[in-house]
């Protein structure tokens, strides 16, 4: 065995070329799956361990005011084990907003990163969130100014801190993506908000630990029209945004990871297979010598133990770090104490399979391989299985082809386990490059379509009154109301109602490009699908705030990514006696206004550059894509070209002695990689544009819904992405052809 | 039509250096049959690469009609072996998923006389098999294909390295009298490299090689007509 196991390492460096490719592919298959698997185990975790140990509510409630009796009655719900009742403001740090908590005994543990910990007894501290005093560079023991009712109070600094209800907080629903620049949140006790604020207001926000499986029905009851808001842990964006971005990254990686695995099973079986089919003559004189079939066997299994082992260790040592690179693209989004890579067993797992799949390939190739007498095989391997193919039928297409073109193609359809990896390798690549530019593309299209198409006011003021406004300025518009509204039916979670006045800012069309009209209710495409709503049919509204229940038939779908819920003019709203009193006013670029009428303001610009934020975040992964789909194509087309080229080398050696060119055998060697490359090629563009379909759909959340966006340009730059990785692999390949030997061409056979 | 002066070949193997050749010099005439005849290690095949452009002498000339081959680099070599010479391999190497006609075909292009494969085909007696590939005939029609392959390029040098080697008996009196043919009615001069002594007697012209020297070179009077044995 010593002996065989010195033959098993000398033939894998004879034939490094096409064990690298099992190797490689090997390697990555551990990568892309391990890799992305500690990404969003690990952030599941991270997120797990904090949520557990800082207490996430499961319910969040905001009402106009909180009473003793609602706490009261929220407790005596079955299933509902701890209620806390509290009191937020929204202050102003110079131009910036903070949002203030304030709990005696707040249900959640506050992280505290510096200074300390939350005390609800502090005279005038202020506990700041950490991604706030970062960008403000703010430390403990500072003083801080803030603006309340137009009076400014002075608070210090005693700690910096994170909260796990708000990992991903953008401060307010304008913004897709945190902004820590101008929004941020904070914490101070009762007792400062009692004697530095002159707080006498009552208490609006609850949180509550329990769960009932339609607390949504209770609150709703309890609060009737002093209810504001209702989250639960699948609906409050600064929580579900990062619990779904673990799923986003999962599914990520099982689409990839099955394509890279099946090539990886074909790659294998194919090379390890071919490589013992030319040791025939070895297994026969080992088998003529004394050796059992059984050893034999081993010792070919054991090329795919080594390669694909030595692939499995390497992928599995490279792996942690595309999850520190994934973690850390996602670092600038979530607000979380502690970030960690960490893999499940699925990880044991798909390196055991890898490894399986490499021996099991060998060791079935080396079984029939070693059947029968060594005499049979002594006598030499039986040439290749030469037939004609269906494509023959057609004489006159057959008969104009080229004889180069012949070989080459009856070749694909003899060896048609290689042609298939090949078509597979290049469609994959070519499925990961469309979705590798497509998603970027799709993004930014959301962004551009929300910010230049639907929406095109340059700032959103948020008037103190709207009456007074109103009178003040008849002619001021676009008036938009956005209200949270219980819709029956809907997919159980609450959504946004819009009410849009005359103007020319809010420009959404309908799915068959209509616009929003009088006379019924506009439901977003995102919402409609979740919910199974259609054009036509009934929809009970009931806004927050409101204990009416209005009722509108649908009349049309809204093609819109953004604020999923539903649309309807101002006139159809009043007309139904609807609560109308909106406080956001759309203006365009040279609209004049006095600062004392507006609480606050928000510009299309802010919101265009933070939703580009937020698509920048992800570019790192679809950067990650490309890439991959990239090395899909160079390993397996090598693969491919190495196994053809060490089949025909014979072949290739007789047309140079028969007085072939080298320049015209290169072209004859491309010609079967060109075949495999087209039909991938052509598979791959409809296969990519489905992908990303899928692969956009994967980032969509309850708010926002990702649509497929691609245009030509997104299939020409694949195309010529693909088409270059291919031609050059192709091309490098055929450098092979100088060093052909055409001596051997005039030996026997081997 | 092709002359050999002094040719020596060496080789290095690790240190040392082989010698293949040493002062082989002959003269090769259109429209004979020339048998290379010697051993194994004798440097046949050695003295059939350089005839046939795909290795140079260490020392030593090789003129084909007045042209220095030994002289010529790789892109020349090409063109003197597509234009001037054909090849007989002992084991065909036929192209497998090409059939018979696209085999011949295929070397014929390069000429551009790919209309005329069928002809050869008929020439060496294969009309009934133009379409079947290789893993349907028999080694002897193998053979021919790659007889038919060497013809289509219309060479004036043909080299045929074992062409019987894998054959059996009866097989092997065909084919050599396909090449004798092809000496007397095509004008060219074909070149048979053998290590089996019962093939000089159709041989117009003898070689004998032994140690990388040439031991005996004759012209038989009388060659043997295979069609009468």
């Amino acid at each position: 065995m010593k002996l065989l196991n010195r033959k098993l390492f000398r033939d894998i460096s004879h034939n490094w070329t096409q064990f690298m490719s099992v190797f490689l592919m090997a390697a990555l298959s551990i990568i892309v799956f391990v890799g992305l698997q500690g990404a969003w185990h690990g952030l599941q975790e991270s997120l797990n361990s904090y949520l557990t140990e800082n207490r996430l509510p499961n319910y969040w409630i905001q009402g106009s005011y909180i009473t003793k009796d609602d706490k009261n009655k929220l407790k005596a719900i079955s299933g509902i084990k701890k209620v806390r009742s509290g009191t937020r403001l929204q202050v102003k740090q110079d131009k910036h907003h903070l949002i203030i908590d304030s709990f005696q005994k707040p249900l959640i543990k506050l992280h505290r990163v510096k200074g300390d910990k939350y005390n609800s007894q502090s005279g005038d501290g202020i506990w700041i969130n950490k991604e706030y005093a970062r960008d403000h560079s703010l430390k403990i023991g500072d003083n801080v100014s803030v603006t309340y009712a137009n009076q400014k109070f002075h608070l210090k600094v005693e700690g910096i801190i994170q909260s796990p209800s708000r990992i991903y907080f953008t401060g307010t629903q304008e913004f897709i993506a945190p902004n820590y620049a101008n929004y941020g949140y904070a914490y101070v006790s009762p007792k400062t908000l009692k004697k530095v604020f002159n707080y006498k207001g009552p208490q609006n926000i609850v949180e509550i630990d329990g769960k009932h499986n339609n607390l949504r029905k209770e609150v709703e009851k309890i609060f009737g029209a002093r209810l504001l808001t209702y989250y639960n842990q699948q609906t409050l964006p600064d929580v579900s945004t990062a619990t779904e971005r673990v799923g986003e990254i999962k599914n990520l990686s099982y689409l990839f990871s099955f394509i890279f695995l099946l090539l990886a099973i074909l790659a294998m079986y194919t090379t390890i297979r071919r490589l013992i089919t030319s040791q025939t003559e070895e297994i026969a004189t080992l088998k003529a010598l004394g050796f059992s079939s059984f050893k034999i066997q081993i010792h070919y299994a054991s090329f795919g133990l080594l390669v694909g082992g030595l692939g499995t260790i390497i992928g599995a040592l490279v792996a942690p770090l595309i999850s520190w690179y994934v973690l850390s693209s996602q670092k600038s989004m979530f607000s979380l104490p502690n970030w960690q890579i960490s893999y499940n067993f699925s990880a044991w797992m798909v390196m055991i399979l890898v490894i399986f799949i490499c021996v099991f390939s060998a060791y079935l190739a080396a079984r029939s391989g070693s059947k029968g007498l060594p005499a049979i095989y002594l006598r030499g391997i039986e040439e290749t299985k030469a037939r004609k193919i269906w494509l023959e039928h057609w004489k006159n297409l057959w008969k104009h082809l080229p004889y180069s073109g012949r070989w080459a193609i009856r070749d694909a359809f003899i060896n048609r386990t290689r042609t298939l990896m090949g078509i597979i390798g290049v469609a994959g690549g070519m499925m990961l490059t469309i979705a590798g530019i497509g998603m970027p593309q799709s993004m930014t299209h959301l962004v551009d379509k929300a910010y230049n198409t639907d929406f095109s006011y340059n700032k959103r003021l948020y008037v103190n009154n709207y009456e007074s406004y109103r009178k003040a300025h008849p002619q001021a518009k676009q008036w938009v109301q956005i209200s949270q509204a219980h819709f029956s039916p809907d997919d159980g979670y609450n959504r946004l109602l819009i009410v849009v006045n005359k103007g020319d800012y809010v420009n959404m069309k309908t799915t068959t490009g209509g616009d929003i009209q009088n006379g019924g209710l506009y439901v977003t495409h995102g919402f409609a699908k979740r919910a199974g709503i259609k054009k036509g049919d009934n929809l009970k509204v009931k806004t927050f705030g409101s204990n009416k229940q209005y009722s509108f038939k649908v009349k049309g779908i809204i093609a819109t990514e953004t604020n999923q819920g539903a649309y309807i003019t101002a006139h159809t709203w009043q007309k139904a006696k609807g609560f109308y009193q909106p406080t956001t006013l759309l203006v365009g670029k040279n609209y004049k206004y006095h600062k004392q009428d507006i609480n606050s303001t928000i510009s299309i610009n802010e919101q265009k550059k933070n939703a580009y934020n937020f698509v920048n975040s992800l570019m790192s992964i679809f950067a990650l894509i490309i890439v991959f789909g990239a090395l899909l194509i160079i390993i397996v087309l090598y693969n491919l070209g190495s196994l053809s080229f060490v089949e025909r080398t014979r072949d290739y050696a007789t047309l140079r002695v028969l007085g072939i060119h080298k320049k015209e055998l290169r072209i004859l060697t491309l010609i079967e990689n060109l075949i495999t490359t087209f039909i991938g090629w052509l598979i791959g563009i409809p296969a990519g544009i489905w992908f990303l379909g899928q692969y956009v759909n994967t980032f969509s959340t309850i708010n926002l819904e990702y649509t497929r966006y691609y245009n030509w340009e997104t299939i020409l730059i694949a195309s010529l992405f693909v088409w270059i990785c291919s031609l050059s692999t192709t091309l490098f390949i055929s450098r092979r052809i100088k060093k052909i030997d055409m001596v051997q061409a005039l030996k026997g056979v081997e | 039509m092709i002359e050999f002066e002094k040719i020596d070949k060496e080789y290095h193997v690790g240190d040392q250096v082989v010698k293949a050749l040493h002062e082989v010099s002959f003269k090769i005439e259109q429209g004979k049959l020339t048998i290379i005849l010697g051993p194994s290690g004798s440097g046949k095949s050695t003295l059939l690469n350089i005839l046939g452009g795909m290795d140079r002498p260490t020392r030593g000339t090789v003129k084909f009609n007045d042209q220095l081959v030994s002289r010529l680099n790789d892109h020349e070599l090409t063109n003197y072996r597509r234009k001037a010479v054909g090849f007989v391999f002992q084991f065909y190497n036929l192209i497998p998923s090409l059939t018979a006609l696209e085999n011949v075909a295929i070397a014929a292009q390069l000429n551009n006389n790919d209309h005329q494969a069928e002809g050869y085909l008929r020439q060496v007696g294969l009309s009934e098999r133009l379409n079947n590939f290789p893993n349907q005939m028999s080694g002897g029609e193998m053979q021919r294909v790659s007889i038919a392959r060497a013809l289509s390029k219309k060479p004036e040098l043909l080299l045929c390295d074992e062409p019987t080697g894998a054959l059996d008996s009866k097989t092997s009196i065909k084919i050599m009298k396909i090449l004798q043919d092809i000496s007397k009615s095509n004008e060219t001069a074909v070149v048979m490299v053998t290590h089996n002594p019962k093939f000089e007697q159709y041989a117009d012209h003898v070689i004998r090689l032994k140690d990388g020297q040439i031991e005996k070179i004759y012209d038989n009077k009388s060659p043997k007509i295979v069609e009468k044995i």
